[in-house]
């Protein structure tokens, strides 16, 4: 049977729910980081997919866009989860609170 | 003019400085010009006698109006500033003024232990005094009557707290001016009656023809414009209910008894009703309220002045009890009797205070008769002085008091209400009982007092003193001339029964008191004496019953309200405020974890609402 | 030439500000200026006025910076700068930037009064809020923090209520041309509408008249503010709220001021009587002077919402007699206080007449003003709003009779308090000074006159008055009386 668009896009939600829960439920930063590039694939596969079914290379154009945009958000959660581990000393989200309102 | 010599006097003494003698002559002398400018105008008005003047009804023509053009407008209602003189006003002004310079010569002498500040002062607010008591008789409309009818409120105030040191004078003060402002209240509600109902507010439309006609058409209205104007003629004259001022105010200067508690204030509220004789003419229920009760005070406040030992209290109750007289009387509708016993009152009674005054300042103020006695050799000016004013106040013939005091019982023997003649009646024997008691005591016998007795009487004391006693022996003229020109006829049959009264209470005055002993004096001593002295217990109830009860919710109001309530309220608010933003400011906690959490939860119901629509 | 009435004080002020505070001469000075320039302006009433499209804003309204002045207006300006420049010079003694922050308050008085489009009127009205804070807090008393807090809630509280009525009624399309000067367009209002931003509207003005129960701000805001400062805001913020209801209350909401009567009745007439007793029993003599101010404006809200003609007209004339003597008043407790250098304590003091004849009677003066007594300023408007409010109700005319014998009462004795009796604080003090008497005669005549005179007051506002009328439906306003009516407000 063909692999039609239905499916990908449910792979793609799929993925985006792992990574939803991923950030939710972990605490360590790192792998909140890596939560949030699953979700950030997870549009691109929805934008690949979709460009694919409609013919429209939008949204392919588009996946650039969001690939450039994860890399920058990657390098700087990287870069805060490494500060944060050498100031404070603790790499868990929910001792990380000092921003408080 | 006549009005503006006394202010000019009153300004020109309060704002400068001047020498003693320049202020008693720049006091005296506005008030004699008053007087004079005065008679020029009774004499260019209606010529002398039988004045233009229509008792009973309409005063649709006065003498003389002089429009000065319009005080206040709004709407419909047009309130003009002029004056108006007839019959009622002359006699009045000649009154004020001629009376008021005798007074003021007194005064010359009788404050002249005063600074000289305060000499200026005093006839600084005399003149006001004056000068609002003709504004008052020559406004031509209601609320110009009101300006006057305050003003003299308020000079009666400062005249009576003129001692301003002595706490008792303080307080007679401020009770005279809360009792006047009430009486002030229902004169202004009165005026919004008249020009809610009637639609003007002036003498013309109220009392004339046009108004007349609408009084008659709704007696209702009348009836409550009467009892107002009643409530407001009671404060100034003393009356019950609001009589308890009087009294008191005679801790203010002897002259100023004299002149405001004898001759002028307390007979505004005659005048007042005399001069809206069309609102009682339209409603018998108002005028017998009225009349009632001055007859009712003219007993009530004969009595206590028959146990009285305070020389000048006496007098006062006899005030109030001789006002009571005119109120009755003009009530009633003897207008001519009332208004000329005002003229004889003026006389008789400025006289006994006048010789009030010499005993006083020879007795170093003492004012209790029980302290007095034997003064007859010592003080002959004053002792002949007082006896002419007793005699014309008891109403023995031919002094000036009975001829005025006479016309008042004939008119209500046949005119008026039996009860009412009644107790005037019980009056008039009481009358002569009490002031002879007090001549007897005050003049008989031997010195009862502790320090010396230093006669000594400027001339200036002198002569008015002389003035009126003539004028209290002869007086009795003017009465009758006010009468015949106003017509009202004598009455023999009332003048028998009157002089019959007069006798009797002399005689019951001179068999017990006539040697002056005290000893005779024994039995008003005693619980009935002191109840009746009290004023039978009036002060207490005004005080339990008003006073107290004001003082007490003020400070319920400021302590549990603005002290407790309000701030609770206001700190509750603000605790609210705190607390909510507390509330909210949980949600800031910090936890990334948790604001994911919301920030999936938004976009969720976001997308739940897209996928709705 | 409108806009030199309110620019000349803010530009004072600014003036002294950027001065290093040396030009405090400055204030009184503009303000004088610009009081002269307004009495110039009195036979121009109605005919003059300004109007320069500001800014559109939503559903389709024009927002612009228009000035008018009406007849009633006039009188309001001519007070608000004639005070501005008393309390001025009475204040110059505080410093440069008092003087500034008073001047400035002045010329948004003034402001407010002339603005003739809603939003500008609003801008205005938030502008006097800001220099009276900060007279407050700079200047004030040992309680001072407290009482603008209080101040700073409760009017910001009534700002915000304001707030939504005049955008609810600019969102309607309502423009303001003044009242008496032109044509009111009050169409555009829902029906449904009317109601609530009446008493949005209601609330503002019933904050900053005060008028109980919104009146816990007045008696610790008067107490702390210094007394030229305490003069001025009493006499003139007040006049801010009893305008704001004649002007834009009842005029463009008249079907939601007849649903609100009763209420304002209700509340004014509680007011009367609330205040009157506190001030009988207050101890401190700014307290009593407080108490009083809300008396007074309670029963001349009362007047107000009758509606009747001659409440209205006596209303008037009793918000400019209002002004006049609480303004001396406060100002000759200042100079009593300078004295005592600290509150006047009413039952800790006496005999003062015996030291300082002129205080004396400047204090009898003003207090039987205050207290209506016939003759003096006080008087004629309360004839006229007793007139009016028996019309209406004759048991509310009598609760009205009784606020005015408390009124003796209370006013009675602070003056014997003060003055009579033996003096019980020991030290002699000095009488007024030659400026002080000066401070104060303008005022002292002011209030003589209006007493003896006091036609032209309702001959400026009949304008109004008759404007209203027409308005509310009630009989139409004397045009067939023949009593001068300028036609320009």
């Amino acid at each position: 049977m063909p692999v039609g668009l239905p499916f990908y896009l449910a792979l793609s939600a799929v993925l985006f729910v792992i990574g939803g829960l991923g950030v939710l439920l972990r605490r360590d930063p790192l792998v909140m980081v890596m939560a949030i590039e699953l979700m950030w694939n997870a549009a691109n596969l929805a934008f690949v997919a979709a460009a694919r079914h409609y013919g429209d290379m939008g949204g392919q154009v588009f996946v650039f866009v969001v690939i450039t945009v994860a890399a920058a958000d990657v390098a700087i959660g990287l870069a805060l989860t490494v500060l944060l581990g050498r100031t404070r000393g603790t790499l868990d989200a929910d001792r990380l609170k000092w921003l408080r309102g | 003019m006549t009005l503006l010599l006394p202010l000019a006097g009153a300004l020109i003494l309060s704002l400068l400085r001047l020498p003693r003698r320049v202020q008693g002559l720049v006091g005296a002398g506005s008030i004699l010009l008053a007087f004079l400018s005065g008679l020029l105008m009774v004499s260019s008005g209606g010529g002398p006698g039988p004045y233009p003047f229509a008792a009973h009804g309409a005063l649709s023509q006065p003498g003389v109006e002089v429009q000065l053009g319009t005080w206040l407008a709004a709407g419909t209602l047009r309130i003009p500033l002029g004056l108006w003189v007839d019959g009622l006003t002359a006699v009045f002004v000649l009154v004020i003024t001629g009376v008021g310079f005798l007074i003021h010569v007194y005064s010359l002498g009788y404050m002249a232990g005063e600074s000289d500040a305060d000499y200026g002062r005093y006839f600084a607010s005399m003149n006001l005094f004056v000068a609002a008591m003709l504004l008052l008789v020559l406004a031509d409309s209601f609320p110009l009557l009101l300006v006057g009818w305050a003003g003299v409120g308020f000079t009666s105030y400062l005249l009576i707290g003129f001692w301003y040191t002595r706490p008792a004078a303080v307080v007679a003060a401020r009770k005279a001016f809360i009792l006047n402002t009430v009486g002030d209240v229902g004169l202004i509600l009165a005026i919004a009656l008249m020009a809610a109902r009637l639609g003007t507010v002036d003498f013309t439309g109220v009392l004339g023809p046009a108004g007349a006609a609408a009084l008659a058409a709704h007696p209702a209205v009348a009836t409550w414009i009467g009892l107002l104007l009643f409530v407001a003629a009671a404060a100034k004259s003393a009356q019950l209910p609001l009589q308890a001022w009087l009294s008191d105010a005679m801790e203010g200067p002897t002259p100023v008894s004299a002149l405001i508690h004898a001759a002028t204030m307390v007979t505004a509220g005659v005048y007042l009703i005399a001069r809206t004789q069309a609102v009682y003419a339209a409603s018998p229920a108002a005028a017998a309220w009225a009349g009632d009760l001055g007859a009712l005070t003219a007993f009530a406040a004969a009595t206590v002045g028959v146990f009285s030992y305070d020389i000048k209290r006496l007098l006062a109750y006899s005030t109030m009890s001789q006002v009571g007289y005119m109120i009755s009387g003009v009530a009633f509708g003897a207008v001519a009797a009332g208004v000329s016993h005002v003229v004889t009152h003026a006389f008789f009674k400025a006289l006994l205070f006048m010789a009030v005054g010499l005993v006083m300042h020879a007795v170093s103020d003492e004012r209790d008769m029980r302290r007095m006695g034997g003064l007859a050799r010592r003080l002959p000016l004053a002792r002949w002085g007082f006896l002419a004013g007793a005699l014309a106040l008891a109403g023995i013939p031919p002094f000036a008091g009975f001829w005025s005091k006479d016309a008042v019982m004939g008119g209500l023997l046949h005119g008026g209400d039996l009860f009412a003649y009644a107790l005037l009646a019980l009056a008039a024997l009481l009358t002569p009982f009490y002031i002879f008691r007090a001549y007897y005591l005050t003049f008989g016998g031997k010195y009862r007092g502790e320090g010396e007795v230093h006669p000594h009487a400027s001339r200036s004391l002198q002569w008015p003193t002389v003035v009126l006693a003539v004028l209290a022996v002869v007086g009795g003229i003017f009465a009758v001339l006010l009468q015949s020109g106003w017509g009202t006829a004598l009455d023999p049959g009332s003048m028998a029964i009157s002089t019959v009264l007069a006798l009797i209470g002399w005689g019951a005055a001179w068999s017990i008191y006539r040697g002056g002993d005290i000893r005779a004096d024994a039995w008003t001593a005693g619980a009935l004496g002191a109840a009746v002295r009290s004023e039978y217990g009036w002060e207490g109830l005004w005080q339990g019953a008003l006073v107290r009860p004001a003082h007490g919710v003020a400070a319920w109001l400021l302590g549990a309200w603005e002290g407790r309530a309000w701030p609770a309220a206001q700190s509750a608010t603000a605790a609210g405020a705190a607390a909510l933003g507390h509330g909210l400011s949980l949600w800031q906690s910090g936890l990334v974890r948790r604001y994911a959490l919301s920030m999936f939860c938004g976009a969720a119901l976001l997308l739940l609402w897209a996928l709705v629509r | 030439m409108l806009t030199l009435l309110w620019a000349l004080p803010v530009a004072a002020a600014l003036a002294i500000a950027v001065s290093a505070r040396r030009g405090a001469w400055l204030g009184p000075l503009a303000s004088t200026a610009a009081l002269v320039l307004a009495l110039a302006l009195w036979s121009r009433a109605g005919s003059l006025s300004v109007a320069t499209p500001w800014f559109h804003g939503a559903y389709g309204s024009l927002i612009s910076y228009s000035l008018g002045l009406s007849g009633l207006s006039l009188l309001l300006v001519v007070l608000t700068l004639l005070l501005t420049a008393l309390c001025g010079v009475a204040g110059l003694r505080y410093g440069g930037a008092f003087v500034a922050w008073l001047t400035l308050l002045g010329g948004a008085a003034t402001g407010m009064f002339l603005a003739r489009d809603l939003v500008l009127f609003y801008v205005f009205w938030e502008l006097m809020l800001i220099p009276a804070y900060f007279l407050l807090v700079g200047f004030g008393g040992a309680g001072r923090r407290a009482a603008a807090w209080k101040f700073l809630l409760y009017n910001i509280g009534g700002s915000v209520a304001l707030l939504v009525g005049v955008a609810a009624l600019v969102a309607f399309g309502v423009t303001m041309p003044g009242v008496g000067v032109g044509p009111i367009s009050a169409a555009g209002v829902p029906a449904a509408a009317v109601v609530p931003v009446a008493v949005a509207l209601a609330i503002g003005f019933a904050v900053k008249t005060p008028i109980w129960p919104l009146h816990g701000w007045v008696a610790d805001t008067y107490a702390e503010l210094p007394a030229p400062a305490a003069a001025l805001v009493g006499a003139v913020q007040s006049k801010a709220g009893l305008y704001g209801m004649l002007a834009i209350l009842i005029p463009m909401l008249p079907g939601g001021m007849t649903r609100l009567a009763p209420w304002l009745i209700a509340a004014g007439i509680v007011s009367a009587l609330y205040g009157a007793l506190c001030a009988l029993g207050a101890r401190d003599a700014r307290r009593v002077l407080a108490y009083s101010s809300v008396s007074h404006l309670g029963l001349i809200t009362v007047a107000f919402a009758t509606l009747e003609p001659a409440a209205l007209t006596g209303g008037i004339v009793q918000m400019v007699a209002h002004a006049l003597f609480t303004a001396g008043l406060f100002l000759l407790v200042g100079m009593l206080e300078d004295r005592l250098a600290g509150p006047v304590d009413v039952r800790a003091l006496g005999g003062f007449a015996r030291w300082a004849p002129g205080f004396a009677g400047g204090l009898i003066l003003l207090g039987m003003a205050a207290l209506g007594l016939p003759g003096l300023a006080g008087f004629p408007g309360e004839l006229l709003m007793m007139v009016g409010i028996y019309r209406y109700s004759a048991w509310l005319a009598v609760l009205a009779g009784i606020a005015l014998v408390l009124a003796a009462a209370y006013m009675l004795r602070l003056i014997q308090l003060v003055l009579h009796g033996e003096p019980q604080s020991g030290a002699a003090t000095r009488d007024l000074g030659g400026g002080e008497k000066w401070l104060l005669a303008p005022l002292a005549l002011l209030v003589v006159l209006i007493g003896i005179w006091p036609h032209p007051i309702p001959q400026q506002s009949s304008g109004a008055v008759a404007a209203i009328e027409q308005l509310t439906g009630a009989q139409p306003a004397a045009a067939a009386a023949g009593s001068n009516q300028g036609g320009n407000g």
